[in-house]
């Protein structure tokens, strides 16, 4: 609602300086108005018809190695009966963060140490959506969670709806992988080889 | 800072997981019978630590644990044993596409009125259940 006012007021902003005259300064205002309403409209019409994603992991944190399959939960504000098939999107990605200082700026450089995509089916059930996604953390690529300061490891879990049903826009979920290697005997081939 | 050439550390296992101990003896000879106070810069102690440090493109992030002095005798010499634990919340050993994570083990032999000798012994830290699984920092590539 803030975003959708600060927007209004933007606007209304450019026509007052269209009316002055000012072209430049309408241009900008108009861009900026823009840019907040492409930010602002489509999280403001996904908030009318759905309820914020859940994650639910059936162990947290992660560890090396582990296996698991999270639920994702979106649950629609309207009764409407769901009868189209729909999919999710997930891409899970390990990123190195480091930031440094060259003179007096402090720059930020990342790197992407694992990437995985995945298309996963859900269904519908009483206007929930909810798919199991499954969650594989190598051995071999990425590393645990840690934020030393200067230098950060993450784990995110993006996910986006697919279909005519579900919302587009990409949701993240950030997931926390400890320093624990999950038992060498019982890991499965793949999760090595991931 | 030089190095000492009369101290010798040295460790039963260079590899240990988080929240594991690093075991070892450290050692200092007189030097040719001469008692610690005929000595130039006079050895007042040696000092161990557990240390990190990173690498790579970021401004470096280091820290140093759990360290421990043991005080020199007339002579200058020490012979003792030590163990340092890794905090089981600290970093794992990494070499990584833009960090890299180092451990090591310092030793300094603390002299009055001079700069500190130093020597540095390189050490694995991996993480828990990583016993016989890891020869070098994580990850381990295929």
């Amino acid at each position: 609602m803030l975003g959708l006012v600060i927007a209004g007021a933007l606007l209304f902003g450019a026509f007052v300086a269209a009316l002055a005259g000012a072209v430049f300064f309408t241009i900008i205002l108009f861009l900026i108005t823009l840019a907040v309403s492409g930010f602002v409209i489509p999280r403001a019409l996904e908030a009318r018809a759905w309820h914020a994603a859940e994650l639910h992991l059936p162990q947290s944190p992660l560890s090396l190695g582990s296996v698991t399959a999270a639920e994702f939960v979106r649950r629609s504000k309207k009764s409407t009966k769901f009868g189209h098939p729909a999919q999710v999107h997930t891409q899970l990605r390990c990123v190195e963060s480091v930031t440094y200082t060259v003179g007096t700026d402090t720059r930020t450089d990342t790197e992407s140490m694992f990437e995985k995509r995945r298309t996963v089916d859900g269904g519908f059930t009483a206007g929930t959506f909810t798919a199991t996604l499954p969650i594989q953390i190598p051995v071999e690529r990425g590393a645990p969670t840690m934020d030393l300061g200067h230098n950060e490891i993450t784990w995110e879990f993006e996910i986006k709806g697919s279909g005519r049903t579900l919302p587009k826009r990409r949701i993240t979920f950030t997931l926390t992988v400890q320093p624990v290697l999950a038992v060498p005997e019982s890991l499965p081939q793949d999760a090595q080889d991931a | 800072m030089g190095t000492d050439p009369n101290l010798t550390v040295s460790l039963d296992h260079d590899i240990a997981e988080l929240g594991a101990t690093f075991r070892g003896s450290v050692s200092r000879a007189p030097v040719d019978g001469q008692t610690n106070d005929q000595t130039l810069g006079k050895v007042r102690a040696v000092r161990i630590a557990l240390n990190y440090a990173t690498s790579g493109r970021g401004d470096v992030d280091s820290k140093s644990y759990a360290m421990v002095e043991f005080p020199v005798d007339e002579y200058g010499l020490v012979s003792a044993e030590f163990a340092l634990t890794v905090p089981a919340d600290s970093p794992i050993s990494y070499d990584g596409g833009l960090i890299r994570v180092g451990w090591f083990i310092e030793a300094r032999t603390d002299r009055q009125l001079a700069t500190d000798d130093k020597l540095s012994i390189d050490v694995l830290v991996i993480p828990h259940n990583g016993s016989g699984y890891y020869d070098r920092p994580h990850p381990i590539h295929a």
